[in-house]
């Protein structure tokens, strides 16, 4: 009976011992350092900390385990240029320096091949090395809908239409938009002149839009002695018939022979 | 009566005639070329998701 008693409190002791050292185990820390995320500081900022900080947001250490992967290709991998048109363009912005006020005029804003200027390319930029080769460039024409909008942006002077213009630019074919410019006071009048190009995919539908260019208009409105462009020129004829007969060498003789008809009459 | 017939016109012509040739006088236009190149002509692409070495990095 003592026998079994006394087995029985040293089973119960060693079960006591090996909970308490596995539990101790369990809250020693780690004797190697294990490396550690500072939370707190921001991404790219390990040249100003080049030592691990210990875990400042959490007690419990970030560890991360590298998993072993596939070997990556050393080369680079080779991108698809992106869609493009296959031609170089020329943009012409035409306006006038000068518009006399009542009077209207046209601002011009062409989009055109250039001929002259077409660009072919023949070679790829690979990390440090160019290798050779004609570049293939998808036909942007052959997958989108292209599509040329433009705006001038002009405060003062009216002008028509005052929205955005579209029209749809297709291959090899030129563009082009006027804007009519009406102003009515004098003054130096100044704007802009945005171009986009709005692309929607044939298959998909979705639609894309690019500035290409916003260009300075600048004009002047004028008066001539407080007429603007209509009034002078009706007084400037009116008064050119009148002062010719005025000045006319026989215009005495007309007006007495003018006077005397009348006088014949009455 | 004359004379001053005569002044009287050449005032009214030169003003006339000024005014005439200001109103049908054909203004100077600015014309301003700007090539725009293929690679402007392309899908605008976010610049987040364009590599480095297109960037030119």
């Amino acid at each position: 009976m003592d026998r079994s008693r006394l087995s029985l409190f040293l089973a119960g002791t060693a079960l006591v011992a090996i909970s308490c050292v596995y539990g101790l185990s369990a809250q020693a820390p780690a004797s190697a350092p294990l490396p550690t995320l500072d939370l707190s500081q921001p991404s790219g900022s390990g040249a100003n900390n080049p030592e691990p900080t210990q875990v400042s947001l959490t007690e419990l250490p970030f560890v991360i385990v590298p998993t072993p992967t596939e070997k990556v290709p050393s080369e680079a991998i080779p991108v698809a240029p992106p869609p493009a048109i296959p031609e170089s363009r020329r943009l012409t912005l035409e306006y006038p320096l000068k518009i006399r006020t009542g009077d209207s005029d046209v601002i011009r804003l062409t989009l055109e091949v250039d001929t002259l200027g077409n660009l072919t390319p023949t070679a790829e930029v690979r990390g440090n090395f160019v290798t050779g080769g004609v570049v293939q460039i998808p036909n942007l024409y052959d997958t989108h809908n292209v599509i040329a909008e433009a705006r001038l942006d002009l405060a003062g002077p009216e002008v028509r239409p005052g929205d955005t213009i579209s029209e749809p630019l297709l291959q090899g074919q030129s563009v082009t938009f006027y804007w009519s410019v009406h102003p009515v006071t004098t003054g130096t009048y100044r704007g802009t002149a945005w171009l986009f190009l709005r692309f929607v995919d044939k298959i998909s539908g979705v639609e894309s839009r690019k500035a290409i260019s916003a260009q300075p208009v600048q004009f002047e409105a004028t008066n001539f002695l407080g007429f603007d462009g209509s009034i002078a020129r009706t007084a400037g004829g009116i008064g050119s018939i009148v002062g010719a007969v005025l000045g006319f060498p026989f215009a005495d003789d007309i007006l007495k022979w003018l006077l005397s008809q009348l006088k014949k009459k009455g | 009566m004359r004379s001053l017939r005569l002044g009287l016109a050449i005032i009214l012509l030169i003003l006339s005639l000024a005014l005439l040739v200001w109103g049908i006088w054909p203004v100077a236009r600015e014309r301003h070329i700007l090539p725009v190149p293929p690679s402007e002509m392309t899908l605008p692409t976010p610049t987040s998701f364009v590599p480095d070495l297109m960037l030119g990095f």
